[in-house]
């Protein structure tokens, strides 16, 4: 079951009407079940002890984290006006608490790192084992990767650090912090939620209300339309071209176009259904998107792109790396050593490379992500190093940079750095990203636009005037949702207005909807990480 | 609340981002006013001016998002 099917429509459906059948206090419990049933049905059971053990683990981590501040409280209290006994006391219960951390850590971090990485590193050591004529063959397709297992990990190992930087209590019941874990709106993409919300909101006893329900509604629609009608037609121009073989640069371009604004509809139509979804049990996920293709820098495109990643990278890799004694200490040595702007440089790359590193990693194990990493990372670095002669050279050309083209400039400049770095991913390996540029720049063919041959790579003159209009329509309401709450716009309308729009969405989505033999569009592309 | 801090503060703020009202601004790291990037640059110059060490567990966005977040913050580490 996918959430872009009639079965998990119908799951819906049931789920709510159990949710609200039962006492406000036990709502959430239905939640767990439903989300128990959700995880298997979507994946496979097998898959569930994966999730619950993980879940298991963290929990009792910070439970014993918790269990090591009482004790240190009231040993400390019984040391009394002892300074020497008190700082023995606080070492020894720090070093207590780090070794649980790590623990932790690293079982559950070890986990996903096997799973991720076993079918890069499985292969090499198989060819070595060959190589020694045992006859021990290992497959690395024998190693499953649990479901959700990237975003219950990253949301689940946010959870022990904040308890273990005391951000907020561990939580006492087990089958809440596992209501959180495998709460089924954003276990299989996101959003990452942080516990202090999302933990929150599943136990506030919601009471139903007629606009979570609608609003909800709204939402689900607006995203099967983004996943449906637009993203899974980009698809069928995306996925023929990047098949491997060689075409004309024109029509590669077409696919890096494409597919830029596909991976935004697809993810951001999954983040409206789930969030929808979530909604009409009355709970808020967080957000996480706010219309990236409207930033005009690549940092502020990361603020909006993947938001809820975005603040667990920053939050939990960047500020920790930036804080770190040993990288104050090596500031301190670079401040007598270089100028005051090297050392600030230095002490932004190191972090800033370590992050988009690690988040290359995450979406990806091949030496691809790995550069699609280093590529965000050193435009992040450069462009807040050179931040002055940026500024200096906009004045020398006498650039308005507050009027309208500029910042029109800058956001067509952000998107096309955006294509540059999907194109290090999306064709599968870094061949075949050098086989496109290698057309685009020795055999662009731009004809290829005009005499039909654009019609024989999955896409119809008519489909990409549907596109067109169905994007201009996601540009005026993104533009309007910048400077308005639209669904509070829509309520102000009426009911006849927003019933109208409905079912001008749901006939949309049935008529022009991508469906058909063989094209799987459950699929999306956030799941693969 | 400590004036010699509070102004201090706002000199380091307006060191780092010129032109910001820092003293009215209430949404300092959520308006997206400082980035990651800043508010690190930031952490640095505070921990040099007050002598203090702002671990982990203050890095979150409430206590950067206004100058009396900050300045509560650094007379809190100091009486530490």
């Amino acid at each position: 079951m996918t959430v872009v099917s009639g079965a998990f429509l119908l799951f819906l459906c049931i789920t709510m009407g159990v949710y609200y059948a039962f006492p406000s206090t036990y709502r959430w419990l239905v939640l767990l079940a439903a989300s128990i049933v959700f995880y298997v049905m979507a994946g496979r059971w097998e898959f569930l002890p994966c999730i619950f053990l993980t879940s298991l683990v963290v929990w009792l981590g910070a439970r014993r984290l918790a269990k090591l501040d009482g004790q240190l409280k009231a040993q400390l209290a019984e040391a009394g006006k002892d300074k020497a006994r008190k700082k023995a006391l606080r070492g020894e219960f720090k070093s207590l608490r780090s070794r649980t951390l790590v623990g932790v850590l690293v079982l559950c971090i070890g986990v996903l790192c096997v799973t991720k990485f076993s079918r890069v590193v499985i292969p090499m050591l198989d060819g070595i084992v060959a190589r020694t004529s045992t006859g021990v063959h290992v497959d690395p397709m024998a190693i499953v990767m649990p479901l959700g297992i990237s975003y219950y990990t990253f949301s689940t190992v946010g959870y022990l650090l904040d308890v273990y930087w005391h951000r907020y209590e561990a939580e006492e019941s087990f089958a809440r912090f596992f209501t959180y874990t495998i709460y089924f709106p954003h276990i299989l993409q996101g959003p990452i939620s942080r516990y202090n919300r999302l933990g929150q909101e599943l136990l506030r006893e919601p009471h139903f209300d007629e606009r979570n329900i609608t609003h909800g509604v709204e939402r689900i629609i607006w995203g099967f339309f983004k996943k449906l009608v637009i993203a899974d037609r980009l698809n069928l121009l995306v996925s023929t071209v990047y098949n491997g073989e060689a075409h004309a640069g024109s029509i590669f371009l077409v696919a890096m176009l494409m597919d830029a604004l596909m991976i935004y509809m697809d993810f951001s139509g999954y983040m409206e259904i789930v969030c929808g979804a979530s909604q009409l049990f009355g709970v808020e996920l967080e957000e996480n998107f706010n219309h990236p293709f409207f930033s005009r820098t690549v940092a502020e495109f990361w603020r909006r792109w993947h938001m809820t990643l975005g603040g667990w990278f920053k939050d939990y890799v960047y500020y920790p790396i930036s804080v770190a004694s040993w990288m104050k200490k090596l500031n301190k040595r670079n401040n007598k050593r270089f100028s005051k702007r090297v050392t600030r440089v230095i002490s932004v790359a190191i972090p800033c490379l370590i992050t988009w590193f690690l988040t290359g990693l995450w979406h990806g194990t091949g030496p691809n992500y790995v550069c699609w990493g280093i590529y965000y990372g050193v435009l992040i670095t450069i462009s807040n190093a050179f931040t002055e002669e940026f500024k200096a050279l906009d004045e020398r050309l006498g650039i308005n940079v507050e009027s309208r083209s500029f910042r029109l400039f800058q956001m067509l400049r952000t998107f096309c750095i955006f294509m540059g770095g999907r194109v290090l991913t999306s064709p599968g390996n870094l061949a075949n990203t050098a086989m496109v540029f290698d057309n685009i720049l020795h055999n662009f063919q731009p004809w290829q636009w005009f005499d039909g041959s654009l019609w024989t790579y999955g896409l119809t003159a008519k489909d990409v005037w549907l596109l067109i209009l169905c994007l201009l329509v996601v540009l005026v309401v993104s533009n309007l949702q910048e400077r308005m709450n639209i669904r509070d716009e829509i309520d102000r309308r009426g009911t006849a207005f927003r019933w109208v729009l409905m079912m001008a969405g749901i006939i949309s989505v049935i008529v022009f909807g991508v469906y058909g033999a063989g094209y799987d569009a459950a699929k999306f592309i956030y799941m693969q990480y | 609340m400590n004036n010699a801090i509070k102004d201090k503060v706002i000199e380091i703020l307006s060191s780092i981002k010129s032109g910001v009202d820092f003293a009215n601004e209430d949404q300092i790291v959520t308006g997206g006013i400082l980035d990651s990037i800043d508010i690190t640059e930031f952490i640095t110059a505070l921990e040099e001016e007050f002598d203090i060490e702002i671990g982990m567990e203050y890095m979150e966005n409430e206590n950067f998002d206004s100058v009396d977040a900050i300045c509560e913050m650094v007379e809190e580490l100091q009486e530490a």
